[in-house]
This record gives structure tokens, sequence and C-alpha cells, in this order.
């Protein structure tokens, strides 16, 4: 059984309809990249299934949390997800390890010694233990993105979901952020990414989904579907055909 | 100099009375304001109008007529207040209307991803809002919160009108009885000054402390 299921999703804003009847499953421990144009809807798909948009109609599925057509998320649905942000949005006024440990503490109440626990190992994982105490505006952009990346762990999500988490970083620090989504990968977490960098997507993804004017396009393993696209859309997409 | 000597107590008095008169309108003023702040960003459409149309009338009044209207207006009603008390609640309602939208502005001055984070993380709406959008808030009002602060402080003298022996009252009648009225009111000017830049200096300190965590 997939860890996430979406099932005829559509997404509108007023008469521009920006996901049409979309299906996708996403198995766990597998990472999926969702790709494409702008306006193809890849950044909607993840937000609705992040819980961030109320769709119109169809139905998700995120572990044992539900989501049905025109329902808001409530607390319960997102414990089971993790969102990183393409412009991290780490509150400013908060230290790294307060920003990774605010919602252990004050929304899921645990005792001091768990929150401290699990803030460290998530600082850990992205390799920033040693920066727990400055506050973003004193990190890179590499290293804040790393932070929402810890912030996001440490809730312990079944499943992470990122939105061109390499977009707004300069490409010297792409590296530091690919480098820990790869010990991710290979942990076994479950991760959709949104992006619309082709290496990135090659490198971190073992499965590919191309979207196109709100549905899917194609979609297969990650290292097949960039070398032999079937579509012409996505060949374009590639760069491997003129438009 | 021996004028000032002579009346320096009562100008003492007046002058704490006038402390008075805006120590309690910005701490109440500050409590009702902050509720209409929420007011106006809350999601439902009743309390967001609600807020609205309090902060419109109380904007569109001169503080002197408010001032009338809590006095002489809820007398005619039954409701008999002392000068000074009739001052405060007017000084407070003022204080609110303006501060409420000052801390409105900051509110939804803080970026909306910020709330959208604050969600994904399972945060409701109102823990969201005090414990991550209003200490980010609290800084972009900060400039604007201390400007209006001084000037209430200067508004405190209009409470003379309805009888209340405040700092600028206390200073018409030493003025008309030492017939000194340069220095009398050079002085209450300079006592005005006194109590309003440490305001200035506070927010200046505390703008700097802001800059040098960050």
């Amino acid at each position: 059984m997939p860890l996430v299921s979406v099932r005829q999703l559509s997404k509108s804003y007023g008469k521009n309809t920006v996901i049409d009847g979309l299906d996708l499953d996403i198995e766990k421990s597998s990472v999926v990249a969702v790709m494409g144009r702008s306006g193809s809807g890849k950044s909607t798909l993840l937000r609705c299934i992040g819980g961030l948009e109320i769709f119109q109609s169809g139905q998700l599925t995120c572990g044992d949390q539900e989501l049905k057509a025109h329902q808001a998320a409530d607390k319960g649905y997102f414990r089971n997800i993790g969102i990183v942000f393409q412009h991290f949005n780490l509150f400013p006024h908060l230290t790294a390890l307060s920003n990774v440990t605010i919602a252990l503490r004050k929304v899921q109440g645990l005792s001091k010694n768990v929150v401290m626990e699990r803030g460290r190992a998530a600082l850990e994982t992205v390799g920033l233990w040693e920066k727990a105490d400055a506050y973003p505006a004193r990190l890179s952009g590499g290293q804040q993105q790393r932070v929402a990346i810890a912030r996001a762990l440490a809730l312990e999500p079944k499943i992470l979901l990122l939105d061109e988490v390499t977009s707004a970083l300069d490409p010297e620090l792409v590296e530091e952020v690919i480098g820990v989504l790869r010990s991710l990968a290979e942990r076994g977490h479950t991760m959709l990414l949104v992006t619309h960098d082709i290496r990135f997507a090659e490198t971190v993804a073992d499965h590919i989904v191309f979207m196109h004017k709100g549905k899917i396009h194609e979609q297969g393993d990650a290292r097949e579907i960039i070398r032999q696209p079937k579509t012409d859309e996505l060949a374009q997409f590639l760069g491997l055909k003129q438009n | 100099m021996e004028v000032i000597v002579r009346y320096l107590p009562s100008l003492g008095i007046s002058a704490g009375i006038t402390l008075m008169l805006f120590l309690v309108p910005a701490i109440m003023g500050a409590i009702l304001g902050l509720l209409v702040a929420v007011m106006r960003t809350a999601r439902s459409v009743v309390l967001r109008e609600l807020g609205r149309m309090f902060i419109f009338v109380i904007q569109g009044t001169p503080a002197l007529l408010l001032l009338f209207i809590v006095h002489y207006g809820m007398a005619t009603l039954g409701v008999r207040l002392a000068p000074a008390l009739s001052a405060a609640v007017a000084l407070s309602l003022y204080a609110a209307g303006f501060l409420g939208e000052i801390w409105r502005g900051a509110i939804e001055a803080v970026p909306r991803p910020q709330w959208e984070a604050a969600k994904s993380l399972g945060f409701g709406r109102t823990q969201a809002l005090l414990l991550l959008i209003a200490p980010q808030a609290i800084w972009i009002a900060l400039p604007a919160t201390v400007g209006f602060l001084v000037s209430l402080m200067k508004v405190t003298s209009l409470a003379a009108i309805i009888g209340v022996v405040e700092l600028t009252k206390s200073g018409m009648v030493i003025a008309n009885m030492s017939f000194e009225p340069m220095l009398v009111y050079g002085l209450i000017a300079a006592i005005y000054f006194a109590m309003c830049w440490p305001m200035s200096l506070l927010s200046r300190h505390l703008e700097k402390a802001q800059h040098a965590t960050r």
C-alpha cells in the first residue's frame, strides 16, 4: 500500500484549473521528483499534499490520514508531513535550535529532554549542530536550508515535501543541500521534491513525475526517463528537442 | 529663578498626574489595542468588521471630543465620572484605536510564508500569532508605537479642558500668578521633553539590541 495516495485531485484558482484530475502514488522510502515548466501545477500539487491548499475535488491519503475535497488539514494531518520551502521560511527571531524544536515543544508538547535530543539529532543529521545558537540571518543560504530540513525532520514525519529547495541557492550551496538529501534517501526517508533542476532530480530522486498542464504527462525511473523521454513535451523540457 | 523654586513642588505633583494620565491609557490602550489588532486580522468577517469600525470611529474623532463625550456625554446618561477618570477612559480608547491599527499593520507586514511555515509545523492560528508572528511584528511596530506614545504624552494636556489639573493646566495657573509665562511655559516644555525623551532613547536602544542579536 502506498504511503501517499492521490486520487482524481483537481485544484483551481477561480476559472484557472491548475491540477486536473491527477492520480499519484508514493511508496514508502521512495524519493519522487515532480518536474515541469512554470505553471504546470507541480508546486500546487506539493502544497495540496502538504495540506496548505484546499482542493475542489478528489481525495488524498497520507499514512493514516485522509484529506477530502474542500477540507482543511488539521494537526493530525500535519504530523505525517514535513515541508521544506524554497525560501526556507525560518523564524528570524529564533535560533537554529529553537527553529528546529519549537513545534516539538509547543505543538507536540514533548518533554524538554526529548525535545533537546531530537533537536540535536536533526541538526547533526544536516551537519549544523555547531550552529545551534546562531540566528538565521547569521547563516548562509545553504545552511538556512539545512536548518529548514532539520526543522522538518525533527517532527519525524512520514514524508518530507521539498518545494524548489535549491532554487534560491547559489550553485556552490546547492551541493550542501544535495548531500544532505542523498544521505536522507540512503537512510530510507520518503521524499517528494518539486524542482525544475534536472541534475538535482536525477541525483536525488529514484522516480520522476513530469507534469504538464495540471496532469501527469509522463513518469518513470529517474535515470531512464531523463535519458529516454517518451513524450515531446518532456524531451523539450530536458532540452533534447527544439520547441 | 525664584518662581521656579517656589512652584516646583506643585509642578512636580501635576507632572505626576500627567504621567498617570499617560501610563493608564498607554497600558489600557495597549491591552484593548492588542485585542483590536487580533480582531482586525481574524478569520471571522464579523470580528474584522467590528475591529475596523472601532478604529474608524476612534481615529475619525478628535481626542478632545472623546474627552467631552466620556465626561459630559456619559453624565447625561447618569454615569458621572471624576475628570481624571474620564480623561483616563477617553485617552485609553484613543490609544486603543491608534495602537490597534499600528499593530494590525505590523502583524500583516510579517511575510505570509511565515504563517505557512507555522501551519506546516502544526501550529493553530492563535498559537502561531502569539508565538511566531507577534514576536516579529513587535520589532516592525516599535518605531510607530513609540512615536504614538510620545504624542499620547502630549495629548494628555487636553485633560485640562475638563478640569484635570495636569502639567499644562498647572503651568497656566502659575504663569498667571507669576507673570512669567515664558519662564513657566519653557520649564513645562522641558518637563514634557524629559518625560518623552527616555521613550525615544529606549526605542533606539531596543532596536540596536535587536539588530545585534541577529
